[in-house]
């Protein structure tokens, strides 16, 4: 079968979208839509570019987010290189369950913390992050940070 | 490629990652006329970007002369894709473990380690150009 005499019945991809709010000493990346192998250098051109400003942090939202693939993933971790080289930091908000599993899953959550709000992450308290099951090494513990995940209520980290 | 494979169809794309979103489409499109959950089609659609990219990038090295060949067999009980590229294969075994500490901040190497997080079977045939992905209903 060739390629181009294929019925193709088009299956909905949201198309990836891409905005940086900047502050005084940080920026709000907004990503949103589906992050396909087609289009993920614009995440990762996008973060490089941020998190070479010499910022305190850079946020990124991935609330709109509906798909990311590994050159993604990629993207944010070449974002998170690039904001500690320049002194930054790279904190990601609300990440739709789906995605919050692929970060856990690949162990990205140990990179950069994830956090309920983008006015959380903005500022410096770091016991408004997420919790992560990367953070509670029991299946006991596991569980609970998966059941507070999944309604987005934010609980302190053990400490 | 494995016994078996005459009855997939087959899609043949030249090496470039727009053209070879069509085959994707084909593919998800029938996974949606068979009735796979929404969480079957994100694994699906996952896999096959990984394969489709390491074939485009790895295998055929980003060469738009070569091409990449995907067969599929769609039915209510089973997904089963194989995509292989013209490339020169390699041994699975020897990709680092990406969710190491000294791997964790690597940019690359997240896409076979995600391929088997997803689906039932992810086996590299021939000399290790062709990739066999398989999910099974849930």
């Amino acid at each position: 079968m060739n390629a181009e005499t294929l019925p193709c019945t088009p299956v909905h991809e949201t198309p990836f979208t891409i905005r940086v709010d900047r502050q005084a000493d940080a920026a709000v990346v907004y990503a949103g839509g589906s992050c396909t192998m087609t289009v993920s250098k614009r995440l990762a051109d996008t973060l490089r570019e941020v998190g070479g400003e010499n910022l305190r942090v850079v946020v990124l939202d991935l609330t709109g987010l509906d798909f990311i693939e590994s050159s993604g993933l990629g993207g944010i971790v070449a974002g998170y290189l690039r904001a500690r080289l320049h002194k930054g930091e790279l904190r990601v908000v609300n990440p739709t369950p789906d995605i919050r599993k692929l970060l856990e899953m690949t162990r990205l959550v140990q990179l950069f913390p994830i956090y309920p709000s983008i006015e959380a992450a903005l500022g410096d308290n770091v016991a408004a992050r997420m919790p992560s099951t990367a953070d509670f090494p029991d299946s006991k513990a596991s569980s609970a940070a998966r059941s507070a995940s999944t309604t987005k209520t934010p609980v302190s980290p053990p400490v | 490629m494995k016994s078996g494979a005459d009855a997939l169809k087959e899609i043949v794309v030249a090496n470039d990652l727009a053209a070879a979103k069509q085959p994707e489409q084909v593919i998800l499109a029938e996974i949606g006329h068979c009735g796979y959950c929404e969480n079957s089609t994100f694994a699906v659609k996952l896999a096959l970007e990984e394969a489709i990219t390491n074939a485009f990038r790895h295998g055929n090295k980003a060469d738009p002369r070569k091409t990449i060949r995907v067969r599929y067999d769609i039915t209510p009980l089973k997904v089963e894709i194989e995509i292989e590229d013209e490339g020169e294969g390699f041994r699975p075994d020897t990709v680092p473990d990406p969710t190491l500490p000294e791997n964790i901040d690597r940019p690359h190497g997240r896409g076979i380690m995600l391929m088997r997080a997803y689906l039932d079977v992810v086996e590299y045939c021939g000399h290790g150009n062709a990739v066999r992905l398989v999910m099974h209903r849930k």
